[in-house]
């Protein structure tokens, strides 16, 4: 493996590099406040939610209307053991911390990518508008799940409640945003990686025509199962890192309405395409934020907005298309030929 | 090589198929012809799994394959084109032909999403393969345009190269010349016997075009309403009087 041997790849890792050093810089000497670096947070983790549901929903074809509930699952799993089980609380040094935080990341993915396949297995088999009321449905009870799970906690000498209704409370401050930067890089490499492999071709085949993928050797209910999976599990993984900056979790954090959100982000930006996706991601997080002041109102904006996108735009900001950086040299090289 | 013993299917209490037998020795050519809603393109689906028979077996090189899920008949060497062109419209001319190679391939999910040195030497034998095969269909100037956006008679030969990608041992046609002029029409037949030898295959055809379908088969099945009406060779059938019946009507009696 020679990773830097091209200068497109050297140039894209230079240009990572320089980001990451710039807005270090830049909040080290306080031109963005921790405001500002929460919300550029908050838009990485939504782009990688965006982008796993894109390969469930804009990639593969399929209609899952719960990547919320594979959010929170992951957010819980993730909040459970580091408050619970590793009781890290604000006093523990960030360098003892970042283990433990790391494995509650690779936890959280595990449980939903488990999660992802226990559902996925048995109603993939099916056509696709079973998957949409299943993943409605497993929202739901996700969140009455979580209504339930309630424990007792000792806090060095008092008791507290938490889970059940009043949510998980007390998740330390662990996302960084170095963590939360390597964790988005890997999650769209690795996303990017697949889509750009024979498995992803599968995957895009089945969009395509699904009788014909199955006709030409491909089975079907495995790569909608994969593709469901590395779906689920990144999503958990981005609920992990949500966990740990906005520092609670909530049971209704899981519906529907919530999974409808990430939907939006990955029509507008455009099916198929993972820079639409994080393009989406980022814009609607950043206006949804800077609406913030005019209160309920932005959601009436909020819509407008949506309105006029799609008139103008209704494959999306995006369509299919991707920014170069974003597909495989050897796949670009192809189209420079023609 | 293809056995079909005696399948019956039904739609509903809609007999489409009733008591077919055929048996194909390897490399041979076999026409299946028959007015429309005659049940040629039922009997495809019937023997690539996409229907269940009611009743009857299915078996391919003494295996039976009856009611198995399309894909694994696919891997048993068995693979299909469509009567109404199924291609991966927005993908391109390149990437349809080796969606076809990849259940020959082998490399993992993780070596794919580490992108290791095995994943990339078999991505780079899967595009010469099916550059390759792209040249013998002459659609080497299109390898890089989306395979939706090419004209109908181009978009059949993608439809086959894609087939013959999955290293078949047979090859089922539906309607391979339909829609095309009687010149793209000999053509293509003359590329179909070409493949036939160099490919060693056994081909089941459905074709509405009599020139071709006459000129290509050695044994002709002619079905109507879902039974098979007569057998024989492409002379036998052209002057055989149920056939002309079944198509041109019954002559008049005074």
């Amino acid at each position: 493996m020679k990773p830097f041997s091209n200068k497109a790849l050297l140039f894209a890792a230079l240009g990572l590099a320089v980001l990451y050093v710039v807005i270090t810089v830049l909040h080290k000497t306080e031109v963005l406040n921790d405001y500002i670096m929460r919300i550029i947070i908050l838009m990485m983790i939504n782009a990688i939610l965006a982008v796993s549901l894109n390969l469930i929903n804009g990639f593969t074809g399929l209609f899952s209307v719960g990547h919320a509930g594979f959010m929170i699952t992951g957010g819980y799993v993730a909040g459970f053991i580091t408050t619970l089980v590793f009781k890290i609380t604000s006093e523990t040094p960030y360098a003892a911390a970042l283990p433990m935080f790391i494995l509650a990341i690779l936890a959280a993915g595990a449980v939903s990518g488990l999660v992802g396949f226990l559902i996925g297995l048995p109603v993939l088999r099916l056509s696709d508008d079973y998957l949409a009321i299943v993943t409605i449905g497993f929202g739901e009870i996700i969140r009455v799940i979580f209504n339930f799970i309630s424990f007792k906690v000792d806090r060095g000498g008092w008791v507290q409640d938490v889970g059940g209704p009043r949510g998980l409370s007390g998740i330390p401050l662990l996302s960084s945003f170095t963590v939360v930067f390597v964790v988005f890089l890997l999650s769209i490499l690795i996303i990017r990686n697949f889509i750009y492999s024979r498995h992803g071709r599968a995957c895009i085949a089945i969009r395509e025509n699904e009788v014909a993928a199955h006709l030409m050797g491909i089975n079907i209910t495995k790569y909608k199962v994969m593709a469901f999976v590395i779906g689920s599990t990144f999503a958990g993984i981005a609920g992990a890192l949500l966990a740990h900056i906005i520092q609670m979790l909530h049971p209704t954090m899981g519906g529907f309405m919530k999974s409808v959100e990430y939907l939006i982000m990955v029509y507008l930006g455009g099916m198929g395409s993972i820079s639409g996706s994080i393009i989406a991601a980022f814009g609607l997080t950043a206006v949804s934020e800077f609406l913030r002041p005019i209160g309920e109102l932005r959601m009436v904006l909020y819509g407008v907005l949506l309105v006029i996108l799609m008139l103008k735009m209704p494959a999306g900001i995006m369509g299919r298309k991707e920014f170069p950086f974003l597909v495989p040299l050897k796949e670009r090289q192809k189209h420079v030929k023609n | 090589m293809l056995r079909i013993d005696h399948v019956t299917h039904y739609f509903g209490g809609l007999r489409a198929v009733e008591d077919f037998c055929i048996d194909i020795a390897p490399q041979q050519i076999i026409g299946l012809i028959g007015p429309n809603g005659a049940g040629k393109t039922t009997i495809f689906n019937l023997i690539t799994g996409v229907y269940k028979p009611t009743q009857g077996k299915i078996s391919f090189e003494d295996e039976d394959i009856t009611g198995k899920l399309p894909y694994k008949i696919t891997q048993h060497g068995i693979v299909r084109t469509f009567q109404n062109i199924r291609l991966f419209s927005t993908m391109t001319v390149l990437e349809n032909i080796m969606v076809a190679h990849h259940y020959r391939m082998k490399s993992g999910l993780l070596s794919s999403l580490m992108r290791l040195p095995s994943f990339t030497h078999e991505e780079e034998d899967t595009e010469a393969l099916a550059t390759k095969f792209a040249k013998i269909f002459k659609l080497d100037d299109v390898l890089n345009v989306p395979a939706g956006s090419l004209p109908y008679g181009r978009q059949r030969r993608v439809e086959i190269a894609r087939a013959l990608v999955t290293e078949p041992k047979m090859l089922l046609l539906d309607e391979p010349a339909a829609g095309m002029n009687p010149k793209e029409a000999l053509e293509l037949l003359d590329l179909i016997k070409q493949i036939a030898i160099d490919f060693k295959l056994t081909i089941l055809l459905i074709e509405h075009q009599m020139p071709v379908v006459m000129g290509v088969a050695e044994r002709i099945h002619v079905l109507d309403f879902g039974k098979t009406l007569a057998v024989g060779t492409p002379k036998e059938i052209q002057n055989h009087p149920k056939v002309i019946e079944a198509y041109l009507g019954e002559g008049a009696k005074i």
